[in-house]
């Protein structure tokens, strides 16, 4: 009767019908002949396994990082020349297996001296703790099972391949939940230090927003130990390091980022808490400097690699996260913050975090760039490990990353549906004990095949898993490189849970065909194996750097000799090492296919820090302004009203105009505002500018300005101003959305002028004389209606009939769609002004002018994006005119190709008279899907939750089934085909063709360009100006790129200035740009939002 | 309690069984409404409403059922008939013949099923419903009684889809503001504000949502001796050195219907009745306890679920209206930066209580149709959280469910006696309109 009852109540019935899923990898057949050949434990001796079932009192709910699994260190504990294995079993026995050479290995655990059983085992590191030159094994143990020992490990190298464990004695019998350590010399004073990096005790129920992050936790925190004579004293605080109760750390990388050769330390920490970037303050101490460093980065960071990726000499940054790549998969297991809790966490100092992969970008100063979803490397499913190497010896270090957890534990139906814990704990005490593994057979398991992505030279990444043999699913957790076989390529062993490790031989040396260099190192005093050397190396014009750091990627630490790719190169030009003391040495005609040995006795030269050359571009806003002029924004978000649109249209400002008011020859400025603000006009004066006050702006600061221009409306000689409204929170017909006309009276004092009612949503204001009357006449872009994206805004066409403005706007021109920007070019060449339009989920269009009638309208084919700007010149220098457009980028989940559209349908779904956009794109499985979670399209379409009450009801669907065809076809329908940056190259007879802007300027959306010659060699170059805040989470922070430099050749292309070189590393959002003139002399002039203005000098 | 769900199950199981046999008996009318009304409230903690929403569900369903089954009973009058905002109901054809539990129970789902999520489960419960019926009516009277049962479903539908809840949906969220006194997201989850146009629903007896307005709760003050300070005080002091009692209080009036619960990246929630469902159980108890009629039970039901309905309109549209400061976020600033309510905060402004709101109008309605002296064991609860509790009437319960809201580190003393107010003029008034 008692299951009666159960099968009976509602709710809880899904229980028992819910089936377990598991998918096995049986299906899995290797490819052939691949680059990593998986070696069977029979063939190696490696039969490790990490075995972890979850106990009645001790499983996954009790212990939150249950299925972390264990780590790798590989490294060569008895000096023959072979590198070693050491694998950490979490419940198990950990494992020391020596390398007799050809891939033959023997278990020598039990007579090692190992006895590794206390606690939850974690990761593991070797290091000459004692600087002996025998290799000695840190193990570091965790889990809350109660009256156990966690006290962390260290086993010292009695050189008889027997181990001795004397933490203690040593100080480093650290109780926290340690995951690993890094020993490294911090201060420069010769011997190892170490970083001991915890997860905290605090449970992980809610983020605390203001004061727990300040408490500092001596016992559970991360520590950072100094080595004095052979005994480790926490130092934690006096460095600088935080040692926060919150600090859930999982991954530790130490290297040198801002080129001083000093150690920095990138800490990053699951949950809530942000990563750490500590630079070397080169006294001792450390600052955490990510938050002036990193726009934004992983939210539940797990491992992480610091590696040169771009081969630029500069150290880039790895760290994973658990976005999924498969759409089903993201929408039952990926929950996106809200926006305005993100905004509360940045407030707390949590900086702004996203679930996605990191790929940090050094921009030579250790300020980085993230590009993640560009790079193609941003969703690889629960991850752990990040691992750079190069696989196959070409030059260029590749990606590995190891993922898979052994139950989907984030699966948001099992949370919301099937978990109610108190529920299910009451049933079944009713029916007997209640034990949660009963329960665990409910929660989905799935393996997942590893990543392993292929440097494509160009800041992207392919994932190649499958061809290169390292694709086997698993629940794969630690993994490490060594050259186990000495022959010149990194093999790999990868740590996991359930299934006995893999073991993969490179076969690089037989089937790529490059040549390499391995490098051995001989330190000094107390560091014999030259921890942390760094070595740049130079061949056939580039550079690669490599650092002698084995702790690496998650819980894991690698060989301390280090491999070169050379590719199909084998001459290297010259070799330089950097010692940890600051002292170098130079070699020259360094042959190839070798393993040398570097000897630190040899460096006989002192580190010197490189200058760096002074960059194109400097910033002057000082010397120009005495007073910051600074955009305010104000408060609003467009997601409260319309939570389905992707990004937020009411921080398009400030727009700049610029002319001569006052007729002094010199140019004045004016800087639009945002509502509640008042716009500003400053006039330059031979002493600088100065701030003007004009009561008309005053009386209109409740309008949100959108676009500015200065022209001479009335012929009188002077530059009137012409201010047009936008803001995206007042409603279509409101009068704070009307354009205004300011006339001048000479001398610069502004006056309101006469203009018929025009009241849109604008974007931009642009002038030309259309029908030649020798009158100015007006075109208003109209970007949106409020509260309706995705239909097309108003836009006017004013005709200046002898100083008056009329409303005279073709019906063509009424509304041509989400209008961005404009421009009035002559591309008929019949003399009268064409106008060019480009737009939000527009197609490049332009309007022929016949002889002041504007007629027709084409598009360029499959231009569609998300066009904000567009500028004109002739840049192949053909004589014809052709174009600058800023698009959205690629540095987002969005895609959009011919074949592959991202598509918006644009209807009252529900019909309650308020317009939702619906955007669709095409996901990895090739397949168009919505981007939106459950929650927000069920929370905005309520009626949806019938079809889709559960997650799963809405994985995998398609916007047909999830609304209809029937509603989908009365729907607004927009669809677009790009969203890189290009330009646009006038082929003539009204050819136009679209092609790309460099890599690097597609990592944020472009606003503004200059077309100018900035470097002075006679070609056009293009300066450019973006970046996007205010996103849904679901979309991240659009930050990568505030602004670049483009060198053109004068044929068409371009070339990406490294930042460093332009000294473009602006911040902040970049929304109009323009050349002025000072005191004789060209400045950009550059406008952010919620910012100040900027004065940037150039060459 | 446990034997009378029992015996209703295996009554369904035992005549769902043998549906062949012809001439079966129909069962007791008042045991398929209970067995309808415990079936919503499953689907509703399933399904996660908020609240407000809950209320709204209860309010429609009820109605509808009440208006079919009252043609049982030619003394009964119609409720729905002096409610604002309906359409003229239908009437049943003089010349047929009619089960008008059946027409009950059809028009209290499909109503349901307009509302709910779980279309698979809902028809699971309709159908199970509908097959007591099937071998005891003439295949005539079944159906006269399905479509008489449908065509009420209708005409409740027209007053559903006009009563603004859709319009609601599209408006902004709300985040209250960092102002002194003035409510903002608290912790965990720091989610927006629940339901902030919940106000803007068109009431059914109430002439405004602000009909009943409590006035300003007391200003912001941070001397020790204000009224503002204290009263945060004595939530920081009662939370501090509660008693297991009062913690067992807290936890059985708590009823949220959904908390997040984080154990690392493993999420689960905890689904509970939310309040509107637990006195829909304490009006099942008193039908049962009291034997109630089929037509008494709908009337039971009806009221219930109007005091419920009209009582959240009152409550959040106050509470949005004052947008009033959460105890964690005063206490966490000037009292303890560490302290946590035993209850976590609901996503909404404090000011009034809900909780007191809304059973202050319940309890109101329900002494009036069964005695002041009411004693009951309160086990609506025990399906969800195994709590139950004794209580000497329903006055005494509301108040216990009243102050739950203090025990809980939730509410202010004021906004329990303030909204326990508002709730039980809001059941006067029901009395007034709906039960002379």
């Amino acid at each position: 009767m008692k299951r009666l009852i159960i099968i009976l109540c509602a709710g809880l019935t899904v229980v028992w019908l819910f089936s377990c899923k598991s998918k096995e990898s049986q299906g899995y057949v290797a490819p052939d002949a691949p680059l990593f050949v998986k070696l069977d434990s029979s063939v190696t001796g490696v039969g490790f396994s990490n075995t972890v079932a979850d106990g009645q009192e001790y499983n996954i709910l009790s212990y939150r990082n249950f299925y972390n699994g264990g780590g790798v260190a590989l490294g060569d504990i008895n000096n023959d020349g072979l590198a070693d294995i050491f694998l950490t079993a979490n419940q198990g026995e950990s494992k020391l297996y020596l390398n007799k050479g050809s891939f033959k290995f023997e278990d020598i655990t039990a007579a090692s001296g190992i006895k590794s059983k206390r606690g939850w085992r974690t990761g593991v590191t070797m290091a000459d703790v004692n600087g002996d030159g025998w290799l000695d094994i840190y193990v570091c143990n965790s889990g809350d099972i109660k009256g156990d020992n966690k006290e962390n490990e260290l086993y010292i190298n009695q050189h008889n391949n027997k181990f001795k464990e004397e933490a203690k004695a040593y100080g480093l019998n650290d109780i926290g939940f340690t995951t690993h350590a890094s020993f490294f010399d911090y201060d420069l004073d010769g011997d190892l230090d170490c970083y001991i990096l915890n997860n905290s005790f605090v449970d992980v129920r809610k983020f605390d927003l203001e004061e727990v992050r300040k408490v500092r936790d001596t016992l559970g925190g991360h520590k950072l130990m100094r080595n004095d004579n052979g005994h480790f004293t926490d130092v934690s605080e006096q460095t600088g390091i935080a040692g926060t109760k919150i600090a859930y750390g999982l991954g530790v990388s130490v290297s040198d980022v801002n080129g001083d050769m000093y150690p920095d330390i990138y800490v990053s920490n699951d949950f809530y808490e942000k990563d750490y970037l500590y630079i070397n303050q080169r006294n001792g101490t450390f600052k955490d400097e990510l938050p002036e460093r990193m726009g934004h980065i992983s939210s539940s960071s797990m491992g992480a690699d610091v590696a040169d990726l771009n081969n630029d000499g500069y150290m880039d940054i790895v760290t994973t996260d658990m976005l999924p790549e498969d759409e089903t998969r993201v929408k039952t297991l990926t929950r996106f913050e809200q926006y305005h809790l993100e905004n509360m966490k940045y407030r707390a100092s949590f900086h702004y975090q996203f679930p996605q992969n990191s790929l940090q970008w050094n921009q030579g100063d250790g300020h980085f760039s993230e590009t993640a979803f560009m790079s193609g490397i941003a969703a690889t499913d629960w991850s752990w490990g990040a691992l750079s190497f190069d696989f196959d010896n070409d030059g260029y270090k590749d990606v590995f990353i190891s993922n898979g957890v052994y139950k989907d534990i984030s699966d948001m139906d099992f949370a919301e549906f099937l978990a109610d814990k108190k529920n299910v704990e009451s049933i079944v005490t009713k029916n007997g004990k209640f034990d949660f593994r009963n329960f665990l057979a409910y929660i989905p398991s799935f393996k997942l095949p590893n990543y392993a992505y292929v440097n494509q030279r160009n800041f992207t990444f392919l994932n190649k898993a499958y061809e290169l043999g390292l694709g086997e699913p698993s629940f794969s957790n630690g993994v490490a490189y060594a050259d186990l076989d000495n022959d010149g390529d990194m093999d790999l062993v990868v740590n996991n849970i359930n299934a006995p490790c893999f073991v993969y031989r490179n076969e690089a040396d037989k089937k790529a065909g490059n040549h390499f260099l391995k490098i051995g190192f001989t330190g000094k005093g107390l560091n014999p194996f030259g921890t942390g050397a760094w070595v740049n190396l130079y061949s056939n014009n580039e550079k690669q750097v490599l650092q002698n750091i084995p702790v690496r990627s998650f819980q894991s630490c690698v060989d301390n000799k280090l491999i070169f790719g050379l590719g199909k190169n084998n001459k290297i030009d010259s070799l330089e090492v950097i010692w940890p003391d600051l002292t170098r040495q130079v070699m020259y005609n360094v042959p190839a296919d070798k393993e040398i040995r570097l000897d630190q006795k040899n460096a006989d030269r002192k580190f010197i820090p490189g200058k760096v050359s002074p960059a194109l571009f400097t910033d002057k806003t000082a010397t120009l302004l005495t007073n910051a002029v600074v955009h305010k924004e104000n408060r609003y978000s467009d997601f409260d009203g319309e939570r389905l649109i992707p990004y937020m249209l009411s921080t398009q400002g400030p727009k700049l105009a610029i002319a001569d008011v006052n007729k002094d020859g010199l140019q004045d400025i004016f800087v639009g505002a945002a509502a509640g603000d008042t716009a500003k006009l400053l006039i330059q004066t031979k002493k600088g500018f100065i701030k003007t006050v004009q009561p008309v702006f005053n009386a209109d600061k409740d309008m949100e300005d959108a676009g500015a221009v200065f022209f001479d409306v009335d012929k009188d000689g002077d530059q009137d101003l012409l201010v047009v409204c936008g803001g995206y929170q007042y409603d279509q017909g409101s009068s704070l959305l009307s354009a205004r006309l300011y006339i001048n009276d000479g001398n610069g004092k502004f006056t309101k002028g006469r203009m018929p009612d025009v009241a849109t949503n604008a974007s931009c204001v642009k002038i030309a004389d259309y029908d030649k009357d020798g009158y100015p006449d007006v075109f208003i872009g109209g970007r949106a209606i409020t509260g309706k994206y995705g239909l097309p805004g108003r836009s006017f066409l004013l005709h200046n009939i002898k100083g008056q403005l009329k409303d005279e706007t073709p019906e063509i021109l009424k509304s041509p769609g989400m209008v961005t920007d404009a421009v009035w070019t002559d591309i008929n060449k019949d003399t009268y002004p064409d106008l060019m339009l480009v737009g939000d989920w527009m197609a490049v269009t332009y309007f022929i002018n016949n002889k002041g009638i504007i007629t027709s309208a084409k598009s360029i084919p499959n231009s569609a994006g998300l066009w904000n700007c567009i500028s004109a010149a002739d840049i192949d220098k053909d004589g014809d005119i052709d174009f600058v457009l800023g698009n959205w980028g690629q540095n987002s989940r969005f895609k959009a190709s011919v074949e592959k559209p991202m598509e918006m349908y644009v209807n009252d779904f529900d019909k309650n008279e308020s317009i939702e956009s619906l955007i669709t794109y095409y996901w990895p499985d090739s397949r168009s899907h919505l981007y939106n979670s459950k929650e927000d399209i069920t929370s905005q379409l309520p009626y949806l939750k019938k079809k889709i009450l559960q997650y799963k009801d809405y994985a995998g669907k398609s916007i047909n089934d999830i609304i209809g065809n029937d509603l989908l076809s009365k729907s607004f329908r927009l669809s677009i085909q790009t969203l890189s940056s290009s330009v646009l190259v006038n082929e003539g007879n009204n050819n136009f063709k679209l092609l790309a802007l460099p890599a690097m300027c597609q990592a944020s959306p472009v606003f503004t360009v200059i077309l100018n010659d900035f470097d002075k060699d006679g070609n056009l170059d293009i300066l450019t100006g973006g970046n996007l805040f205010d996103l849904k989470p679901d979309i991240g922070r659009l930050d990568a790129n505030a602004s670049s430099l483009l060198q053109g050749d004068g044929k068409g292309s371009f070339k990406w200035m490294p930042s460093l070189q332009s000294g473009l590393q602006l911040k902040g959002q970049l929304r109009d740009a323009a050349l002025i003139t000072v005191n004789n002399k060209q400045y950009v002039l550059i406008a952010r939002n919620n910012d100040a203005i900027l004065f940037l000098d150039f060459k | 309690m446990k034997n009378y769900a029992l015996n209703i199950i295996m009554l369904i199981i035992v005549l769902g069984g043998c549906k062949n046999q012809e001439k079966l008996q129909l069962p007791n009318a008042a045991d398929i409404l209970h067995n309808n009304q415990r079936n919503l409230t499953d689907l509703i903690v399933y399904d996660i409403f908020s609240p407000p929403a809950a209320s709204r569900i209860y309010a429609y369903t009820s109605l509808a059922a009440h208006e079919a089954i009252r043609h049982a009973d030619t003394a009964e009058a119609s409720l729905i008939l002096k409610l604002k905002g309906f359409p003229k109901m239908p009437e049943p054809d003089k010349n047929k013949k009619y089960n008008f539990t059946l027409a009950a129970s059809k028009a209290f789902y499909s109503v349901a099923a307009n509302l709910t999520f779980s279309k698979d489960t809902l028809l699971k419960y309709e159908t199970a419903a509908y097959a007591l019926f099937k071998g005891a009516l003439s295949d005539q009277e079944y159906s006269n009684s399905i479509n008489f049962g449908d065509t009420i479903a209708k005409k409740i539908l027209e007053r559903m889809s006009s009563d603004n809840y859709k319009k609601t949906r599209a408006l902004e969220k709300y985040y209250g503001s960092k102002e002194d006194c003035k409510w903002q997201p608290t912790a965990p989850d720091y989610l927006d504000g629940v339901e902030p146009y919940w106000g803007q629903i068109k009431s059914l007896v109430m002439d405004s949502a602000n009909q009943f307005d409590p006035g300003p709760p007391p200003p912001f003050n941070k001397n020790k001796e204000s009224e503002f300070y204290k009263m945060n005080r004595e939530v920081y002091d009662i939370g501090i050195n509660l008693t297991q009692e009062q913690k067992d209080i807290a936890h059985f009036w708590d009823d949220n219907p959904f908390v997040m619960e984080h154990t690392g990246h493993m999420m689960m929630a905890t689904k509970k009745q939310t309040p509107g469902g637990h006195w829909m159980g304490i009006a099942t108890i008193a039908c049962r306890q009291t034997k109630a009629s089929a037509v008494k039970a709908a009337r039971t039901y009806a009221l219930t679920a109007v005091a419920l309905f009209e009582g959240f309109i009152c409550v959040f549209d106050t509470k949005y209206r004052y947008s009033y400061v959460r105890p964690i976020t005063i206490i966490n600033q000037w009292i303890d930066p560490k302290w946590e309510p035993c209850l976590q905060t609901p996503p909404f402004p404090e000011y009034t209580s809900g909780h007191s709101t809304i059973t202050g109008s319940a309890a109101t309605v329900l002494t009036k149709m069964y005695g002041d002296h009411f004693t009951f064991q309160d086990t609506s609860d025990m399906r969800y959280i195994n709590m139950q509790r004794h209580f000497q009437s329903f006055l005494q319960a509301s108040e216990e469910c009243s102050v739950s809201r203090l025990y809980g580190g939730i509410h202010y003393r004021q906004s329990l006696t303030r909204g326990a107010d508002c709730g039980k003029k809001i059941g006067a008034l029901i009395i007034n309109q709906l039960l002379k």
